[in-house]
């Protein structure tokens, strides 16, 4: 009776087993037309969901241009957008990208990443896709090491991917321009000494990295350069150090997320009266709220142009974006609209040579062999390493709580 | 008569889950809630031999097993179309590579007569092994357990639930709750700084298999000597804090879990000096000089840590013979890693709680005067606690690392110390049936039915509440500010508190809990998987 | 012998500091050639030190007047201050006030605030206690801290529901987690230039005095009150010995009840006075707080009023010599080694009487 029962229960569950694989008898999925995913992985919960839901939103309009469909009309696009960000951090989650990332390279039915947000999530990102040859677009990474051998760590970009052949592409220039384009612009404003803070992380602290050499390679004066706790109360201490040793500028290498905003007040607090510096991670409607009124005067160095400054096809962009959502894009999400229609054009391409666009290497490769592609952004392609060969960079300042801009800055 | 209340109880809480789920979840809640059913019904019933009491399980079973399945029609029929998703599309099996497209209203008929019938028998079942003698049943007991467990990662691939990643976080935490048991637990220590042992062995495994400071050895040997090194931690924190009890040890603990992120987080330019040989009396000044010897790093200084850049990528376990990306973007691998990992740590603290230190934590938790009267000595008893205690955070922490394949110091904070604490509270002090129950609903909770309950709020709000509120304030406190994801650390609060108040033995307390704290009002010694399990 | 032990673990431990010090931006050498270069920065970070630090105490006056009385650590306590500064911030919304509004909207604007967070957050307190800890009292003292520790986790939460709620209450802002404003309404001006006209190399601003001025008033009017009213002297004796108290008349529970009122006020007027301070308000700043003024009243010795002004002054000034002179990274970790060091040598702190470790 009892060994009987024990033989009854496994059989039972065989026999499930096998009849959910007997059942499973639908079609399967023909090749020359059906749906295939994009996906985007960008931290939607706190305080960046701001721009993130922009991005989202360029993404989207991406693709609706071409009513979902490509390879006239043969595939459809069935887009989702992904949140790589917890509550308990407030912020990307490592634990959350790889999860995420494993579930990409899992379902075969997605053929191509765009994201990620931040530098720190794309590194964790790269190799767990990169096997499986599925392509990332990201619209806002800028960390150099990502893509550009010896401007980063000694062992990078190749460590990020294993099989050999890289799979990460960007559309935004990468901080080794942003940095020292931002020293440059401080030495031109005036500035011959200056004190560099960081928020320690992959991105803040690179970009800061970079700003500290260019600007010893120009003569500007370095008296200092710190990386801040992101999660303090207040910063009245650590900017009284800094504005005994008057500064003409302090230099903010970091993102919003890391208490930009209380560090600026205090700043401001302890009567501090110079000029102050930040990089995109804080060109954001969220700092300028955090800050207030400490946020007057800062200068912003940004990888491309604000929206308000975008001329011919893409001020057309900004103004459907406009109509459509009824709200301003933020800075990244032109990049979101790029990197959706260079996805649509790479799966056009795969199509055209008569390859099927559900093939993650096809697809790969067709990404990477984007050259002089027509984009909102004027003409780019995407070199060897990844990256985009657009190269202009633009300056805003903070006037009367809004981003004004300000001036374009090296690069070109 | 039969009683069907612990049943309908079952029934409910689980219907919860299909009611949020749908699907596939159905088969495997309703297994599981028949299995709970049968054990409840098995160990109150009054019959002799194994066959009448499993048949007389069979109703209460069906009962369970029909309210899960009314949850997953109530999903697909109410929840799906209130949310705003079409109920027709369509849903995948995937074998492999190949995905297989199943039409939504076959699936929820395969997943109703599965979870039904597989209800019913696991209710059968599981009482009727209620029946045999102690040694027999708990072969039986285990021997389920172990095949569900292997099932279980394979249903999950297939029927592509997207459940893997939740039940190895789940898994990793139960691992690290099973070590904090023995030391708030067995030994009766409060350590609120348990996530920094966590992050001590993440941190030594990472650097021994990483690029960062250029050594790659074996994962299987290195979560050896992150375990080792978590209970020299364990050993190092113990040593002067012991002469503290209760809150006061509870407030170091604390102290040391709030440095130890820190530290991880800033050793990024490391060079040591011998201090003394930098004074000096003649023509020369020690405060503008630095000209003492140098020890380490003197080229340049060391970046140890990459502080909240993290380490990264950490090294992935190799198994001979074995494809190299065995480990990669495949979660079955680690599923199994880490099981294997738990199961073994649970053997070990068996052994442990059953041998003489075992005995000799019991006994100082109870009364360390009177323990040291009788010849157990404290210091040593205490500091094993606290040392075995961070060895298993040690595994959990090697563990960890490799899976995420890198480690930052922001994950290691106070918070972690606290929910690892809620589960062994919820569960039960000093029962690692009890930790482990206590780990799956908390972690499952946060994971799973939180981050679930999130989107189908977002989409019930957007697709039937939204279009008929029009009062633009209460339209943005809708959708904006009831987010049940912020809700997260409401509910780990909730849970302490009402434990403590409700039931400060846990839901399924260790048998001497019990005998203290119900002294009297029953014989002691009854077995510890009870009604307990089926109020909640 | 047990002397010659001493000075050898001393020495011990200094050589340790001396040597692993560095790594944590102690560099004994350069600190003292920074201070000598400049002085003045001494002392600037001293004042600095002490505005933070009495914020501190405010605080730290919370853990412990309930330590004293019931030998609890209320992690709930750092909680129920942000609170207070979420309070003001909501009155001061509802207010409308800006750095432009005429002094006087801006006077009544705080006044209000004031006294709503202080009601607000003494409620609060005095409820915690009602729902978490009284029916704890006899349970063993874990079981009240794990339920003070879970109350922390949903006062918490609570704010960080309150942030979300800008649909009613738009000085919130667009984000539920990120920091609030805080409206400036005090405004910088040099206490020592512009109003004294005295020229020192050191920036001392209305702000700084006001937060040190009213923690001054609040800490010495409690002082004076738990010294000679009748309710003050009703909860020395209950600290001092639960049953005699009862014995003697004394309603014990309204006596804890009062004392849980009385931190709670504290707290809240420390939440308004630091988000007029700090002009941020942020859900997470009770649990920071919150432990370091838990750490200033144990190194001032639990239990002890004097002590945690004193322990609060302090960790301030700790704090601000270690953004100084060693490194704002390391700051936290410096804090709390005080706070282990302090447990580990001298659990009693530095005014504590011998309370004693009933487990």
């Amino acid at each position: 009776m009892n060994k009987r029962s024990t033989y009854l229960m496994l059989s039972m569950a065989v026999l499930v087993s096998l009849v959910l694989t007997a059942c499973g008898g639908g079609a399967a999925a023909p090749a020359t037309g059906g749906t295939i995913k994009v996906v985007s992985d960008l931290p939607m919960t706190g305080s960046s969901l701001g721009q993130t839901q922009t991005i989202v939103n360029g993404i989207t309009q991406a693709f609706e241009a071409t009513g979902n469909k490509v390879c006239g009309g043969k595939w459809q696009i069935q887009f989702e957008a992904h949140d790589d960000a917890s509550a308990a951090l407030g912020k990307w989650d490592p634990d959350v990208v790889t999860a995420n990332a494993k579930q990409y390279a899992a379902d075969s039915s997605i053929v191509a990443v765009i994201g990620t947000f931040n530098s720190g999530a794309a590194k964790l990102m790269i190799p767990i896709l990169n096997p499986e040859n599925l392509a990332m677009i990201s619209p806002a990474n800028t960390y150099p090491g990502l893509t550009k051998p010896g401007k980063g760590e000694a062992d990078e970009p190749g460590k990020y991917f294993p099989n050999g052949t890289p799979n990460y592409a960007r559309v935004v220039p990468a901080d080794d321009l942003q940095g020292a384009v931002g020293a440059n612009w401080a030495k031109d404003l005036g500035a011959t000494s200056v004190y560099i803070l960081d928020d320690q992380e992959l991105y803040g602290k690179g970009l800061a990295d970079v700003f500290d050499a260019s600007a010893n390679e120009i003569g500007l004066t370095v008296l200092g350069h710190e990386g801040i706790d992101g999660k303090a109360a207040d910063y009245k201490a650590l900017a009284t150090k800094v504005n005994e040793l008057n500064p003409d500028l302090i230099y903010f290498g970091g993102i919003t997320q890391n208490n930009a905003g209380q560090l600026w007040k205090d700043i401001r607090n302890v009567g501090y009266a110079g000029l102050l510096m930040g990089p995109d991670g804080i060109y954001e409607g969220a700092f300028l709220e955090a800050a207030g009124d400490a946020a007057e005067g800062t200068y912003l160095t940004f990888g491309g142009v604000p929206p308000s400054e975008l001329q011919g096809a893409a001020a057309t962009w900004r103004d459907s974006y406009k109509a459509k959502f009824g709200s301003d894009p933020e800075v990244y999400t032109v990049y979101g609209y790029v990197a959706g229609t260079l996805l649509v054009d790479a799966l056009e391409r795969v199509c055209t040579a008569g390859g099927s666009p559900t093939d993650r290497k096809t697809v790969r490769d067709a990404v990477f062999a984007t050259k002089d592609f027509d984009s909102v952004l004027g003409k780019f392609s995407i070199d060897a390493n990844g990256d985009t060969t657009i190269t202009t960079m633009s300056g805003s300042v903070v006037e009367n709580g809004e981003f004004v801009f300000s001036s374009l800055l090296g690069g070109g | 008569m039969l009683k069907l209340r612990p049943a309908l109880t079952i029934g409910l809480a689980a219907a919860f889950v299909t009611f949020l789920f749908g699907g596939w979840s159905i088969v495997v809640i309703g297994l599981l809630a028949g299995a709970m059913t049968g054990l409840n019904y098995g160990q109150r019933s009054l019959k002799r031999t194994p066959r009448e009491i499993g048949q007389e399980a069979i109703v209460p079973g069906l009962v369970a097993a029909g309210m899960v399945v009314l949850g997953g029609v109530v999903f697909s029929y109410v929840v799906t179309p209130a949310v705003g998703k079409p109920l027709a599309y369509s849903l995948f099996l995937k074998f492999g590579k190949t995905a297989v497209r199943m039409d939504y209203f076959f699936v929820l008929m395969i997943s109703i007569v599965a979870g039904v019938l597989l209800g019913a028998l696991a209710s059968w079942y599981m009482a009727s092994i209620q029946g045999l003698p102690e040694h027999t049943r708990r072969a039986r007991l285990i021997i389920v357990l172990v095949v569900f467990l292997l099932i279980f990662p394979f249903f999950e691939q297939i029927t592509n639930m997207q459940w893997m990643a939740a039940v190895i976080t789940v898994q990793i935490f139960i691992l690290l709750a099973l070590g904090l048991n023995i030391v708030v637990g067995y030994a009766g220590l409060l350590d609120l700084g348990y996530a920094a042992f966590f992050a001590i062995g993440a941190y030594t495994a990472g650097l021994l298999n990483s690029p960062q400071i250029d050594i790659s050895w074996n994962f299987w040997l290195v979560i050896w000597i992150a375990a080792a090194v978590g209970s020299v931690a364990g050993l190092a924190l113990g040593a002067p804090t012991l002469r503290l009890r209760g809150d006061y040890l509870a407030i170091v603990t604390l102290g040391f879990g709030e440095i130890v992120p820190v530290v991880f987080r800033n050793l990024i330019t490391v060079t040591l000096r011998e201090p003394i040989t930098r004074i000096c009396f003649v023509g020369c000044d020690p405060v503008k000089e630095v000209r003492n010897a140098c020890l380490y790093a003197c080229t340049g200084p060391l970046d140890l840590t990459a502080g909240e850049k993290g380490i990264n990528p950490i090294g992935r376990p190799l198994i001979p013979f074995t494809p190299e990306n065995l480990f990669g973007a495949n979660y079955l691998p680690w599923y199994f890693l880490i099981l294997v990992l738990i199961l073994f740590s649970i053997f070990l603290i068996r052994r442990m709680h059953q041998s003489r230190i075992g005995r000799a934590w019991m006994a100082i938790r109870e009364d360390e005067l009177a323990a040291s009267q009788m010849g157990i000595d404290p210091v040593k008893t205490k500091l094993m606690a606290f040392a075995m205690g961070a060895t298993f955070s040690g595994f959990a922490g090697a563990f960890y690392g490799s899976y995420i394949s890198a480690i930052f110091p922001g994950v290691f904070d106070f918070s972690v110390s606290v929910i690892v604490l809620c589960m062994v509270i919820l569960g039960g002090l000093g029962n690692m049936v009890g930790v482990i129950i206590g780990g799956i609903l908390i972690m499952g909770t946060d994971r799973l039915f939180l981050p679930q309950m999130a989107t189908l709020l977002k989409g019930f709000m957007t697709a039937t509440v939204l279009p008929n509120v029009s009062h633009p304030a209460l339209r943005d406190f809708l959708t904006f500010s009831l987010d049940p994801i912020q809700f997260r650390l409401m509910l780990f609060g909730l849970v302490l508190v009402i434990m403590m108040i409700v039931r400060p033995e846990g839901l399924v307390p260790s048998a001497e809990r019990r005998a203290e704290l119900h002294a009297g009002d029953e014989a002691a010694g009854a077995p510890p998987l009870e009604a307990e399990v089926a109020a909640h | 012998m047990r002397i010659g032990q001493r000075v050898l673990l001393a020495s011990v431990g200094i050589y340790l500091l001396l040597f692993f010090g560095p790594l944590a931006g102690f560099d004994l050498f350069r600190v003292i050639g920074e201070i000598a270069n400049k002085p003045s920065t001494l002392l600037q970070q001293l004042l600095i030190g002490l505005a933070n630090g009495s914020l501190l105490a405010l605080i730290a006056l919370g853990y412990t007047l309930v330590y004293g009385i019931i030998e609890l650590v209320n992690f709930a306590h750092g909680d129920v201050y942000m609170l207070g500064a979420f309070m003001s911030l909501t009155v001061i919304g509802a207010f409308n006030v800006d750095k432009g509004s005429s002094p006087a909207i801006k006077a009544t604007a705080i006044v209000v605030a004031f006294l709503s967070a202080v009601v607000f957050t003494a409620g609060v307190n005095a409820l915690i206690e009602r729902v978490a800890y009284r029916r704890l009292r006899n349970a063993p003292r874990l079981a009240v801290l794990i339920s003070a520790i879970g109350m922390s986790f949903i006062v918490q939460n609570v704010g960080l529901f309150w942030g979300s709620l800008r649909a009613f209450f738009p000085i919130m802002g667009v984000n539920s987690a990120a920091p609030k404003a805080f409206p400036d309404l005090i405004g910088r001006i040099d206490v020592f230039k512009d109003i004294l006209h005295i020229d020192v190399p050191i920036a001392f601003n209305t702000k700084d005095l006001l937060v040190i001025v009213m923690a001054s008033v609040l800490m010495i009017g409690l002082r004076l009150f738990v010294q000679y009213t009748k309710l003050g002297k009703a909860m020395r004796a209950t600290a001092e010995n639960r049953d005699a108290a009862k014995i003697m008349g004394i309603d014990v529970d309204r006596v804890i009840s009062f004392t849980f009122l009385l931190g709670g006020a504290l707290a809240g007027a420390a939440g308004l006075l630091v988000g007029l301070y700090n002009n941020t308000a942020v859900f997470t700043m009770g649990f920071t707080a919150g432990l370091r003024a838990f750490t200033a009243a144990v190194v001032g010795g639990i239990g002890n009023i004097t002590g945690a002004m004193l322990g609060g002054m302090l960790i301030g000034i700790l704090a601000a010599f270690s953004d100084q002179y060693f490194s704002s990274r390391w700051t936290n970790a410096w804090v709390f080694a005080v706070l282990v060091m302090v447990m580990v040598f001298r659990p009693t702190g530095l005014l504590g009487e011998s309370v004693g470790q009933k487990a």
